[in-house]
C-alpha cells in the first residue's frame, strides 16, 4: 500500500479536496494525512455544508461520506451532479454498509469511486490519486 | 223474545218491535186489571219496560204512549173526565219507564225498578192517596206496597223478555256469566216459563176481578133494596097515620074542637114520626093542632092560613095522600122537614079539609140501616137530599146529581144485568132504588172501599204469582245448573288442551255425581284426551329438554374449545408479538452496535496508519513493528466484531437471502484473486480449477462469496510454506449446473473426532491455533449457516498432517458430490 509510495512532498501542489464526514476522529485523521500527503483539505460535516462549500471552492475530488445527518451522501451527489460546474467533479464514496447494492447505488448516484469503511488510507489516498491524474506526479 | 238480541239492532226491527209493544201495551191497558186499590196498572206496562230495557229510555216512552192510550180509551168509555187517579198513574208509567230504561243500563233492571219506588214512586203515591183521596194510612200502605211489587214484578217480567238477566248489577249474582250457556239458557227457559205464569196471571187476575165486581155489585144491589124496601114501608105507613085520622075527623067525636084537639095529642103521642099533627077545614084554616112541645113559638097556631102550601092544596086537588118534598119548615120543631097530608072526605066525594103531619126526617136513621162501607141517601120527587148517613159529602136539602139516573144504562150495558139498579160515577159504586110516593133510596161506596174485601182474594193471587214467578227463575236457575256447570267444567277441560295452558286435572270425583250421562261420557273423553294429550306432551316436554340440554353442553364444549383456541391464539401471537418486538429490538440494536463500534475502530486504525506511514514524523524500526502490531490486531478485531454481529444476525433470522439464478464463476475468480497476495505472503500456491465457462447456481452471491472467502480465507491460514489450495468447480456432465465447489489445502488436518465441532461457534480444531493462526473461529459457523439459509450444505474430510477438504454441495446435486469430492481431495492432499 503506502510501502511502494514514497510520502509526497510538495505540498499544496493539487487543488482543495473536500471531506464531508461527520465524525471528529474521522475528520482528524483524513485531514493529517491528507494533508501530509499534500492535498488541501476542506471539511463539510454535514451534507446541506457540502453543497455550499462545494460551490465556494469548486474543489478538485469530494470524499464523501454516506451515512450523514440532515442529507445523505447519496443525496448530495445527485444534487451537484445536477450542477454543471460539478458534473466532471470526483466524487469517491466512503461507507460503512458494507452490504450487496452498496457499490451500485453509489454509482447509479453519480459517484466517481467507492470505499467500504474501514478503508485504509493508503487505499484512500490511491483512489485520489487515480482520480486526479491530470495533477500528475510532477 | 229472547232470540230477538240480534234483530233489535237493525233499526227497522227496533221500530216493530217499538209499534208491537205500544199496541200490546194499548190492549193491556183497555182492560186493566184491577188490584186492591182501585184502578191501577198491573201488566199493563211491561211492554214499555221491555222497549225501555232493549232500547233506552226514548223507545220505552214511545211505547208507553200506547199503553197511555189504552188507559185514556178505557177512563173515557166510563166516564166523561179523566180522574186524578188515572193523571197520576201515566205520571209514574212515564217516570218508571224512564228511570228503569236509563238506570237499569248501568245498574241492572231490579237495582233500577227498587231505586225508582224507593226515591219517586213509593213516596208520591203515598201522598196522593193519603191527601187527595183521603185513604187511610193502612190502605195507603196496602196499595203502595202493591205497586212496588208490581213494579218489580213487571220489570223482572220486562227484563227476562227483553233478553237482559233482571240480576245483574249489584243485587245481581251471575254478571260474569254474560253470554255463557248458563246465561243463555236462563233467558230461553225463563222465557218459556214467565210467559205462561203471565198468562195464567192475567186471566186469574181478570177473572178475581170480575167475580169481586159481580160479587161488590151484588151486595150493593141487595142493599139498595133493602133500604128501599124499609123505607117504602115507613113512609107508607105514616101516610096510613094521616089517611085514619082523616077518617076519624068525620066521626061524631071529630065534630068538635076539643075532640079533634085530643085526637091529634093522641096520634102524635103515639107515633114519634111525626112533629106535628094538623087538621085544616077546605078554607086552608088550621082548625086544631099537635106538636111534639108546648112552646108557642115553635107550635104552628090556630087558624093560620096554609092553603098555599103544597100538602094542603095536593089533596085538595087531587082527593089523594099526598107525601111532599123537602122543604124548611118553619116552627114545626126541624129545620128540614116533610110533610105527609091526606083529604077528608065527605060521603058525597067532596074534600072538606086535610090532615097533615110534619115528618121528623132525623127519625130516619132509625129506619135505614147503618153500615160502615156504605153511603145511604133518601132523595124525594124532586132530587133534593132528604136524608144522608154522609151528610158532610151528601148535604141535606143538596142536589142529587143529574148523571146518576143516565149512568145507570152506561153502566149497565158494560157490566150489569139490572140497568135500572146499578150504577157508576167514576170511582164510585152506586145504586138507586125507589122506595115510595116518589121517594128513592142512593146507596154508595167508594169503588175500592167496595171492592175491598173481595180484591183482597185478587191481591193474593197477585202475591201467589210472585211467587210462583221467582220461584220459577230459581227452578230455571237450578235446572241449568245441572247442565251449565257440566259443561262449564267441559269447557275449562277443552281450554288445558290449548298448548302452552297449565294442564288441568279433571275432577272427575267431584263433579261425577252432578253431570248427566251425556256430559260426563264427553268429560270423560275428554278428560282421558287430556291426559293421553299432556302425557304426550309432557314426554315431548321431557325429549326437547334431553335434547336442550344436549345441544347447550355441546354449545358450552364448543365455546369452550373457542374460547381456548381463542385464548391460545391470542398468547401465540402476543408471544409472536414479543418475540418480533425482541427480534426487532436486537436488530436494531445489533446495526447501531455495528455503525458504533466500527467508527471508532476506523479512528484508531486510520491513526496508526498515518503514524506507520511516517505522516507524523519519521519512526524507529521499534515504533513501525508496535503500530504495525496495532494495525493487525485492530484489523483482527474489526473482522471478529463482523463476525459476532453476522453471526447474531443469523441467529436471530434476520439474515437476508436474495437468492437469484446468476454465473459464481466470477466471485470465485474475484475471491481467489484477493488473496494471491496473503498466498504470496505465506508462499502458498493458490489456484482455481474451472472447467467451464460458466458456473450457474441458485444462490446470493454476495453471500456466497462470504462462504468461499471464509473457507479460502481458512485453508490459506491453516496452510504452512510451501503448501497448496486449491478451489475446483465440480461438474455435471449434462449441464452447467455445479455439483459443489471443493477447497482443498494441504495444511494441518483436522482430527476425525474434531470434526463435528469444528462448525460450532468459537471452536477451532486446536484450542491453541487461535493464537498461532488468528481468526476468531466463526468463520465455519457463519458459512454453515449461510450455506443453510441458501439451500446448500457444507462437508469437510480431512487427514491430520496431510491435509482438509472442504465441500459446498449445491442443492440440485448433493448426493453424488462427497465422494467423489472426498477421493480427488485425498489425492490431491496426498501428493
Amino acid at each position: 500500500m503506502t510501502e511502494g509510495t514514497p510520502p509526497s512532498s510538495p505540498v499544496m501542489r493539487r487543488g482543495p479536496v473536500l471531506l464531508v464526514e461527520d465524525h471528529p476522529g474521522n475528520i482528524r485523521t483524513f485531514v493529517d494525512y491528507l494533508t501530509a500527503k499534500g492535498f488541501q483539505v476542506e471539511v463539510a460535516r454535514d451534507g446541506h455544508e457540502a453543497i455550499v462549500k462545494c460551490r465556494a471552492l469548486a474543489p478538485a475530488a469530494i470524499l464523501m461520506d454516506v451515512q450523514m445527518p440532515v442529507l445523505d451522501g447519496l443525496s448530495v451527489t445527485r444534487l451537484l451532479r445536477a450542477e454543471p460546474q460539478f458534473a466532471l467533479t470526483p466524487i469517491i464514496g466512503l461507507t460503512a454498509l458494507a452490504m450487496p447494492g452498496d457499490r451500485e447505488r453509489c454509482l447509479e448516484a453519480g459517484m466517481t469511486d467507492y470505499l467500504a469503511k474501514p478503508a485504509r488510507l493508503s487505499d484512500v489516498l490511491a483512489a485520489l490519486e487515480r482520480c486526479l491524474p491530470s495533477a500528475g506526479i510532477g | 223474545m229472547p232470540t230477538t238480541q240480534s234483530l233489535v239492532q237493525s233499526p227497522r226491527y227496533r221500530a216493530l218491535i217499538v209499534v208491537a209493544a205500544g199496541v200490546v201495551g194499548f190492549g193491556l191497558n183497555l182492560f186493566p186489571v184491577y188490584v186492591y186499590g182501585g184502578v191501577w196498572l198491573f201488566v199493563g206496562q211491561i211492554p214499555a219496560l221491555s222497549c225501555a230495557l232493549l232500547f233506552g229510555p226514548v223507545y220505552g216512552l214511545i211505547a208507553a204512549l200506547g199503553s197511555i192510550a189504552g188507559l185514556l180509551m178505557g177512563a173515557l168509555s166510563v166516564s166523561s173526565f179523566v180522574t186524578p187517579t188515572q193523571a197520576m198513574t201515566w205520571t209514574l208509567l212515564l217516570l218508571e219507564v224512564v228511570a228503569v230504561g236509563e238506570y237499569a243500563r248501568r245498574r241492572g233492571p231490579i237495582t233500577a225498578i227498587l231505586l225508582f219506588w224507593g226515591v219517586l214512586g213509593a213516596p208520591v203515591g203515598a201522598w196522593f192517596l193519603y191527601v187527595v183521596r183521603s185513604m187511610p194510612p193502612a190502605d195507603v200502605a196496602l196499595v203502595v206496597g202493591k205497586n212496588v211489587l208490581s213494579g218489580i214484578f213487571n220489570v223482572g217480567v220486562a227484563a227476562i223478555l227483553s233478553g237482559r238477566s233482571p240480576f245483574t248489577g249489584p243485587l245481581g249474582v251471575n254478571r260474569s256469566h254474560r253470554d255463557t250457556i248458563e246465561s243463555h239458557l236462563n233467558a230461553r227457559v225463563s222465557s218459556v216459563v214467565t210467559l205462561p205464569v203471565l198468562i195464567v196471571l192475567i186471566v186469574v187476575s181478570r177473572w178475581s176481578q170480575r167475580a169481586a165486581e159481580q160479587s161488590a155489585k151484588d151486595r150493593l144491589q141487595l142493599e139498595t133494596a133493602r133500604e128501599a124496601r124499609a123505607l117504602g114501608q115507613y113512609l107508607v105507613a105514616q101516610r096510613r097515620v094521616v089517611e085514619l085520622l082523616s077518617r076519624v075527623s068525620l066521626m061524631p067525636v071529630g065534630r068538635t074542637a076539643q075532640g079533634r084537639s085530643d085526637l091529634l095529642h093522641e096520634a102524635r103521642a103515639s107515633n114519634t114520626g111525626f112533629l106535628t099533627l094538623m087538621i085544616a077545614d077546605s078554607a086552608g084554616t088550621v082548625r086544631s093542632v099537635a106538636s111534639k112541645s108546648n112552646d108557642a113559638t115553635v107550635l104552628r097556631a090556630t087558624n093560620s092560613r096554609v092553603a098555599d102550601r103544597p100538602y094542603f092544596s095536593e089533596p085538595m086537588r087531587t082527593a089523594r095522600p099526598f107525601l111532599s118534598a123537602v122543604f124548611r119548615g118553619r116552627g114545626l120543631g126541624a129545620d128540614v122537614v116533610a110533610a105527609v097530608s091526606a083529604p077528608i072526605i065527605e060521603a058525597d066525594g067532596k074534600p072538606i079539609g086535610v090532615v097533615e103531619g110534619s115528618l121528623d126526617l132525623a127519625k130516619l136513621h132509625e129506619v135505614l140501616s147503618r153500615h160502615v162501607d156504605l153511603d145511604i141517601t133518601v132523595v124525594d120527587q124532586e132530587g133534593r137530599v132528604a136524608y144522608s148517613s154522609a151528610p158532610e159529602r151528601r148535604p141535606i136539602l143538596s142536589d142529587v146529581p143529574n148523571e146518576i139516573p143516565r149512568n145507570v144504562h152506561v153502566f149497565g150495558r158494560l157490566f150489569s144485568r139490572d140497568p135500572k139498579l146499578i150504577t157508576s160515577k167514576r170511582e164510585t159504586y152506586y145504586a138507586v132504588a125507589p122506595a115510595a110516593l116518589g121517594w128513592s133510596v142512593l146507596v154508595e161506596t167508594p169503588r175500592w172501599l167496595a171492592l175491598k174485601s173481595v180484591e183482597m182474594n185478587s191481591t193474593a193471587v197477585f202475591l201467589a204469582c210472585i211467587v210462583l214467578f221467582a220461584g220459577s227463575l230459581w227452578a230455571v236457575r237450578f235446572v241449568n245448573r245441572a247442565v251449565a256447570e257440566p259443561l262449564v267444567e267441559l269447557e275449562r277441560q277443552a281450554a288445558s288442551l290449548q298448548w302452552g295452558a297449565p294442564i288441568v286435572e279433571a275432577d272427575t270425583a267431584g263433579s261425577a255425581t252432578h253431570a248427566p250421562r251425556e256430559i260426563a261420557v264427553v268429560r270423560d273423553a275428554l278428560s282421558s284426551a287430556s291426559r293421553r294429550i299432556s302425557e304426550s306432551f309432557l314426554s315431548m316436554q321431557r325429549a326437547l329438554s334431553v335434547r336442550d340440554h344436549a345441544l347447550q353442553e355441546r354449545d358450552l364444549t364448543v365455546r369452550n374449545l373457542d374460547t381456548l383456541v381463542h385464548e391460545r391464539t391470542l398468547e401465540l401471537e402476543n408471544e409472536r408479538d414479543r418475540a418480533a418486538e425482541a427480534s426487532r429490538a436486537k436488530s436494531a440494536f445489533l446495526a447501531n452496535m455495528s455503525h458504533e463500534l466500527r467508527t471508532p475502530l476506523n479512528v484508531m486504525l486510520g491513526r496508526a496508519e498515518a503514524f506507520a506511514d511516517g505522516v507524523y514524523g519519521p519512526l524507529s524500526p521499534q515504533q513501525g513493528e508496535a503500530f504495525a502490531e496495532i494495525d493487525a490486531q485492530g484489523r483482527h478485531l474489526l473482522a471478529l466484531i463482523g463476525d459476532i454481529l453476522d453471526l447474531a444476525r443469523i441467529e436471530s433470522g434476520k439474515l437476508a437471502v436474495d437468492i437469484q439464478q446468476s454465473d459464481a464463476l466470477p466471485v470465485l475468480q474475484e475471491v481467489v484473486a484477493s488473496f494471491q497476495d496473503i498466498a504470496k505472503a505465506r508462499r502458498v500456491t493458490l489456484t482455481l480449477d474451472a472447467p467451464t465457462s460458466r458456473c450457474i447456481v441458485h444462490a446470493d452471491l454476495f453471500r456466497l462469496r462470504q462462504v468461499v472467502v471464509n473457507l479460502v480465507s481458512n485453508a490459506v491460514k491453516f496452510t504452512s510454506d510451501g503448501g497448496r489450495v486449491q478451489v475446483s468447480v465440480e461438474v455435471r456432465t449434462d449441464s452447467d449446473a455445479p455439483v459443489a465447489v471443493h477447497v482443498t489445502d494441504t495444511g494441518i488436518g483436522i482430527a476425525v473426532d474434531r470434526i463435528p465441532v469444528i462448525f460450532g461457534p468459537f471452536e477451532q480444531a486446536d484450542a491453541s491455533t487461535t493464537r498461532v493462526h488468528g481468526g476468531a473461529g466463526l468463520g465455519l459457523t457463519i458459512s454453515r449457516a449461510l450455506a443453510d439459509a441458501m439451500g446448500m450444505r457444507i462437508s469437510v474430510t480431512s487427514q491430520i498432517g496431510v491435509g482438509s477438504t472442504f465441500t459446498l454441495h449445491f442443492a440440485a446435486t448433493e448426493n453424488s458430490a462427497p465422494a467423489h469430492a472426498h477421493s480427488a481431495t485425498v489425492a490431491g492432499v496426498a501428493s
